[in-house]
């Protein structure tokens, strides 16, 4: 495997170790991963529990600090920044999506989109917004609170958090996994639109094979390490290879 | 939106999400904030009754001027430096045009210190034919704020004046058939510019010097007293000084006043004299400085009322010779003070009267800081429990809130910002609570003052009160300022996992 398998890519990990405690207790969460992210592209991370992709994804996106090698945004090392630039890095160069929404439940839908702008003390586009809003399909939802919207409304409400800022990539954890079938399904189309007509880079860590279906890519990995690279698989393709990994071990 | 905004947006959406805990936290202020107010007030009367009972005058007044006063005496006492303010009374019955009975009118400021009447209802006169009367009086006469009253005023039984009444008071004594209106009004109502008497209340205290040797009756110091004193290595500062007792303002006898001659820029406790209307250095020949003579002062060795210049006296005719004189003990303590005074004995003889007027003002201090150790630490010990009160639920509401904290701090906020945020909630709690208590202790505070009859007009004491508030606010940031650390210190993805 080489160093540098994509040229340019949006995000890379290079020898990425991340251990967890010390001593005989110590745990290798992620054991020297080697990967980039294309630019406009939607990859998805994939492995059986324990595997190390919610890890990998942190160390990535600046929420956590690795114990060795490289975590590159841009040709930035995050492994190396203090904490002070890397929550500028989180507010000004990356967005989230996570698994239980965490919309702040005080704020209304619009304050909940805006918050990092707020944060940054920058304006609002609203050109942006409204273009956002109306390919969310959230325009009449924004001045409610979380408490009133549905699973799949909040959702697609984060997710206008994360692209609000104009980031250089979106990173989703386990999107859809709070979600019913059917609003899973509409915030994967839309997390795939954003690729396609934005040219957003989106990163999302995910277990359920038909959501990685949605995916240009899968990465595949197993005890923290690379353990497979998919490009365009169908749903079945997805499957069979993490069966594969799991009759592996 | 600005930052600041953002946040303070944030903690005010969350304080009106949560009513319940933002109140009853603000409650546990509210007590101790309850307590600070309530004994700031109870501290102002205990002072002030402490301070009017020593000296046996009321609480405001300093000098009381009587005889043949009139208006033009009350507007000369005005200029006077050293008056802060001076009123003038009447009062005079006059009888119901065309009816039985009548209505007593008196003079009064209406407000400030030597307003002896508060209003309850309705307004204070301000302009003429406006009357305040009493609550009896409306009761009795079947009168109403914006009511109107005929009297008959002046010689003419047929001249008569309506009356219109703008408000209500509450008076030390209420007959029943009582008003009360201005002294410019008063005075047009009785015909004449004659007052009954006029208060003064004069710029704050003096503090005298350690020890006051006065002669025997009204006649000189022994000779060479003076000189003797000035040699004694014990005593520091030795003023002599002649005091008259027998002084007429502009033909006017006043009570409690004597002219004095003490040069006061000789004493070591001059500053304190704070003349706030004029200056000392004014003092000259021709000029007079007035001396406060209630509360401290009832200490002073001098009991003096004016103050002239020497020259002024020689022109008044009285004797060169001083009649007493004030000292300062060279040295610190009570052994000093003994040596000094039995110096002087020794230098004066029998019959010349020595004063240790350090002692009292010691013990009157001692006094003082008793009362306020005891309701200090009082104090102390309930905002010691409602701070820790206001942690214990910041801490609470930080650990509830885990996972919004590992939130703020994915999407940007930084460390020291999110601190700053949840302090600036433990501290709105501390606002909260302190307005509860402002609210609770202000109607307590004024049921004291009534309750005690210290006949003393309930002040607002805006300036401290606001301190009182600020101060609370702050210690109750203070106190959420451990946990909000603590809070800031969690890594994003250990406060994002957090269940809730």
């Amino acid at each position: 495997m080489t160093k540098h398998p994509d040229p340019a890519p949006a995000v890379a990990a290079v020898d990425l170790v991340k251990v967890y405690g010390r001593g005989e207790t110590a745990v290798r969460a992620l054991d020297g991963v080697t990967v980039g992210f294309r630019r406009a592209a939607f990859t998805a991370i994939m492995g059986p529990s324990g595997s190390g992709k919610s890890t990998l994804m942190h160390c990535l996106a600046g929420l956590d600090t690795a114990t060795s090698g490289q975590a590159l945004l841009g040709g930035t090392d995050l492994t190396r920044q203090p904490d002070r630039v890397l929550t500028r890095v989180r507010r000004e160069r990356i967005g989230f999506v996570f698994q239980a929404f965490n919309l702040l439940p005080q704020l209304t839908a619009a304050q909940n989109i805006t918050l990092p702008l707020d944060l940054a003390g920058r304006k609002v586009d609203p050109v942006l917004l409204d273009g956002l809003v109306g390919a969310l399909g959230i325009g009449d939802r924004l001045t409610h609170r979380p408490v009133e919207l549905s699973g799949g409304q909040q959702q697609r409400v984060a997710l206008a958090r994360a692209l609000v800022s104009r980031p250089e990539v979106v990173f989703a954890d386990e999107p859809t996994g709070n979600l019913d079938s059917r609003s899973g399904a509409e915030v994967l189309g839309l997390l795939r639109d954003c690729v396609r007509t934005l040219g957003q880079t989106v990163v999302m860590v995910t277990h359920d094979p038909g959501a990685a279906a949605y995916a240009d890519r899968v990465v595949l990995l197993a005890d923290g390490r690379l353990a497979g690279d998919l490009d365009r698989p169908g749903r079945d393709a997805v499957a069979a290879a993490l069966h594969d990994l799991a009759v592996a071990r | 939106m600005s930052r600041r905004g953002e946040v303070l947006r944030s903690q005010l959406a969350d304080a009106a999400r949560r009513p319940a805990r933002t109140l009853l936290t603000g409650l546990a202020m509210a007590v101790a904030a309850f307590v600070v107010f309530g004994t700031v007030l109870a501290h102002q009367v205990t002072e002030r009754t402490l301070l009017a009972g020593l000296s046996g005058t009321p609480a405001a007044a300093d000098l009381v001027v009587s005889g043949d006063v009139t208006t033009r005496t009350l507007d000369a006492a005005r200029r006077v430096p050293g008056v802060a303010e001076a009123v003038g009374r009447t009062d005079a019955f006059y009888g119901f045009a065309g009816g039985t009975g009548g209505l007593s009118v008196y003079a009064d400021p209406g407000t400030g210190p030597l307003a002896t009447v508060r209003v309850t209802r309705g307004r204070y006169p301000g302009a003429a034919d406006e009357i305040a009367v009493t609550r009896r009086t409306v009761e009795r006469l079947g009168l109403a704020v914006g009511g109107t009253l005929r009297v008959t005023a002046g010689a003419d039984p047929a001249r008569s004046v309506p009356l219109t009444v703008v408000g209500v008071v509450a008076a030390p004594d209420d007959p029943g058939a009582a008003g009360y209106t201005t002294e410019a009004f008063a005075a047009r109502l009785a015909g004449h510019d004659g007052l009954r008497q006029v208060e003064l209340r004069l710029t704050p205290d003096a503090h005298p010097a350690d020890i006051a040797v006065s002669a025997p009756g009204d006649g000189p110091l022994p000779a060479g007293l003076v000189e003797r004193a000035r040699a004694d290595a014990g005593l520091d500062r030795v003023v002599p000084y002649r005091a008259s007792p027998d002084v007429r303002v502009a033909g006017v006898a006043v009570e409690g006043l004597a002219a004095v001659d003490l040069d006061l820029r000789a004493l070591a406790t001059r500053a304190d004299f704070g003349a706030s209307a004029g200056s000392l250095a004014d003092a000259g020949p021709g000029r007079v400085v007035l001396l406060r003579v209630a509360a401290t002062m009832a200490n002073t060795p001098v009991g003096a009322g004016l103050l002239l210049a020497p020259a002024d006296l020689d022109r008044l005719g009285v004797p060169a010779a001083p009649t007493g004189l004030l000292a300062d003990v060279a040295g610190d303590g009570g052994r000093a003070r003994s040596a000094a005074v039995a110096a002087l004995r020794a230098a004066g003889g029998p019959g010349v009267g020595i004063e240790v007027t350090a002692d009292d003002r010691d013990d009157l201090a001692g006094d003082l800081r008793a009362v306020t150790a005891v309701l200090l630490s009082l104090l102390a010990l309930t905002v010691v429990v409602a701070v820790v009160g206001v942690g214990t639920t910041t801490a609470l509401s930080v650990v509830e809130r885990t996972r919004e904290s590992g939130l703020l701090r994915a999407v940007g906020m930084s460390r020291r910002r999110l601190a700053a945020t949840l302090t600036v909630e433990a501290g709105l709690y501390g606002v909260v609570g302190a307005t509860l208590g402002l609210l609770l202790a202000l109607p307590y505070g004024w049921l004291t003052v009534a309750a005690l009859g210290a006949g003393a007009p309930v002040e607002f004491p805006a300036g401290r009160l606001a301190l009182v508030v600020l101060a609370l606010a702050a210690a109750t940031a203070l106190a959420g300022l451990l946990p909000a650390r603590r809070a800031a210190r969690v890594g994003p993805v250990t406060a994002l996992a957090a269940a809730d």
